[in-house]
């Protein structure tokens, strides 16, 4: 705790409430941060609560974690992630866009993973109201959600299906990583959501794709064969609580299992119709196994699949949860926690569908 | 059964959409759009897409499901009129000298061209036609009508709208900022 923290935390505190009006809720956790980190060193389930979590939830990630990692997680969640972008060269080559950001004093940083991906160090504007933004050069974009558009690995002539679509920060990177060429049948279906993800479209240049406002559960109604699906499903949230503090109240573990029912009836459905040897990748933005690991393990016990291992730092899905055993292969599977990637948290899964 | 609110462009449409593209951007715009569709959804205007022509066979063949919006939305069919909109306009912007360029981003509000914000325009232009509208940084604004020709610009204060902006329509990208889809 330095001494500029201490002077302003005295300020904020002797201050009316009217002027934490000003400060947004990230903040006034950022002071509470700092408070506690003043006071005595606080186990888990104290600083959970202090930091507003429900009970229940401090239990599972100490399930996941163990107790150190859990403090490390949640202290993580109070500050805030560096902004990133994909730079969209359906639109503009990295090279030119990088160059026109800097014109106008925006600092980027080159990701070494996806040459399409750029953290923001500096902005002297808001990054998403540039008229490089207008035209489409780039996507504010976590630099995690790259993961499964990539981990799919779209190649140009192929049919692909995207199928929980909107608001599109996927739809249009796997449209950018085909160039544009063969053809993606993206559904959703919120009516709302369909204009956002139209409005994303239209902006970052991206042709190849059709737009279905329709429940993914009606897929089979095409009549068609998929060579890949995307699968970015609804979610909890539990791993983006880092953007989303709400998150730390908002859900029951009644709400996570309606969610895990709903993500293996998604899941079904998809890979019925997908191509023989076909894949799938299967992603969250969830750190409950039940949403994850949980729902993979049910569909490796119904469906024709197999697990596909995915090159991805991160840690090996879960195999013991609770009282559970779980398969030995969903180590394939990745989870990407906050604290450790700096970036959202993510589950990721891809699933190869068997010769019959 | 209803009749499809997303469906192909009649011929009629077809010819009114390149025929408009064609008199007012010159035949060169014309070739960007061989390897495309036009699609149309109905609604209060008929709203224009351009669909590759893979995308268009496969929608054609999955004739129980009707598409939200397919390929890129490039303009709108009203009062038996062609209108070309913001991304109509990027598209076609490299194969064409029908622009101007302005100086101010007050387009990108919704708000008109005058006279004194246009740095340049790369050919003349006729009242009613279309242009497609660039900043100083070559960076699309959108596209609008002409109030006025080119001719008339000499002889006309500095406040004259040469274009008019608007706040309800897809004709310039700040569109994107005000929800619009
Ligand atoms: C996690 S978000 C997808 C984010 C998106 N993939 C992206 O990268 O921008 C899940 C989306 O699925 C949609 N959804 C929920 N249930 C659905 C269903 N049965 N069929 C299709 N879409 C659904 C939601 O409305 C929501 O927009």
């Amino acid at each position: 705790m330095n001494l500029n923290s201490l002077v302003i935390l005295a300020i904020l505190r002797n201050y009316s409430n009217r002027l934490l009006l000003y400060f947004d809720l990230k903040l006034l956790s950022k002071i509470k941060l700092i408070e506690l980190s003043l006071q005595k060193e606080y186990d888990v389930f104290e600083l959970g609560s202090k930091l507003g979590y429900l009970p229940y939830m401090i239990d599972r990630f100490i399930e996941m974690l163990g107790e150190s990692e859990t403090k490390e997680l949640i202290k993580f969640n109070e500050t805030t992630l560096p902004q990133s972008i994909r730079l969209n060269s359906l639109r503009n080559s990295f090279e030119n866009s990088e160059r026109l950001l800097k014109r106008k004093g925006i600092q980027l940083e080159k990701n070494t993973e996806f040459p399409e991906s750029r953290a923001i160090t500096k902005s002297p504007h808001p990054i998403g109201a540039t008229p490089e933004y207008l035209n489409g050069f780039y996507m504010l974009q976590g630099k995690n959600s790259l993961y499964p558009p990539r981990i799919l690995d779209p190649q140009e002539g192929e049919l692909i299906g995207d199928f929980a679509a909107a608001p599109g920060g996927k739809t249009t990177h796997l449209a950018q990583l085909m160039n544009n060429k063969g053809v993606i049948i993206a559904l959703e279906i919120s009516a709302n959501r369909c204009r956002s993800l139209k409005s994303n479209l239209s902006r970052m240049g991206v042709e190849n794709t059709a737009v279905f406002q329709m429940d993914a559960r009606n897929a089979k109604d095409f009549d068609l064969q998929f060579d890949k699906i995307l699968l970015d499903v609804p979610c909890s949230g539990s791993g983006i609580i880092i953007t989303d503090p709400t998150r730390k109240k908002s859900k029951s573990l009644k709400d996570i299992l309606h969610y895990h029912d709903y993500q293996v009836s998604l899941l079904t459905t998809a890979l019925n119709v997908l191509k023989t040897n076909g894949e799938l990748v299967y992603c969250t933005c969830s750190l409950e196994p039940e949403e994850n690991e949980l729902v993979i393990s049910d569909i490796l016990k119904k469906a024709d699949v197999k697990l596909s291992e995915i090159g991805v730092k991160g840690k090996p899905g879960i195999t013991k949860f609770l009282d559970m055993d779980l398969e030995k292969n969903l180590t394939k599977t990745r989870r990407l926690y906050p604290h450790e990637t700096n970036g959202e948290g993510f589950f990721i899964a891809k699933l190869v569908k068997n010769d019959e | 059964m209803n009749k499809p609110t997303f469906r192909i462009r009649t011929k009629e449409e077809n010819k009114l959409i390149m025929e408009t593209l064609e008199a007012d951007f010159g035949t060169n715009v014309l070739v960007v759009f061989k390897e495309y569709d036009f699609w149309i959804k109905e609604g209060k205007v008929k709203e224009v897409f351009t669909v590759p022509k893979k995308s268009s066979d496969l929608i054609t063949k999955i004739s129980i499901l009707e598409p939200y919006s397919a390929g890129i939305p490039i303009g709108s069919i009203s009062s038996n009129s062609f209108h070309l909109e913001i991304e109509g306009a990027n598209i076609i912007s490299n194969y064409t000298s029908k622009k101007i360029i302005v100086k101010t981003v007050q387009f990108l509000y919704g708000k008109p061209i005058f006279k004194e914000n246009i740095t340049k325009y790369e050919e003349n232009f006729d009242k009613n036609d279309q242009i497609i509208v660039i900043g100083e940084n070559k960076l699309l604004y959108g596209v609008g009508r002409a109030e006025i020709s080119s001719r008339e610009l000499s002889s006309l204060k500095e406040n004259t709208i040469v274009i008019k902006g608007s706040r309800k329509k897809p004709l310039d990208v700040g569109w994107y900022l005000r929800g619009g889809s």
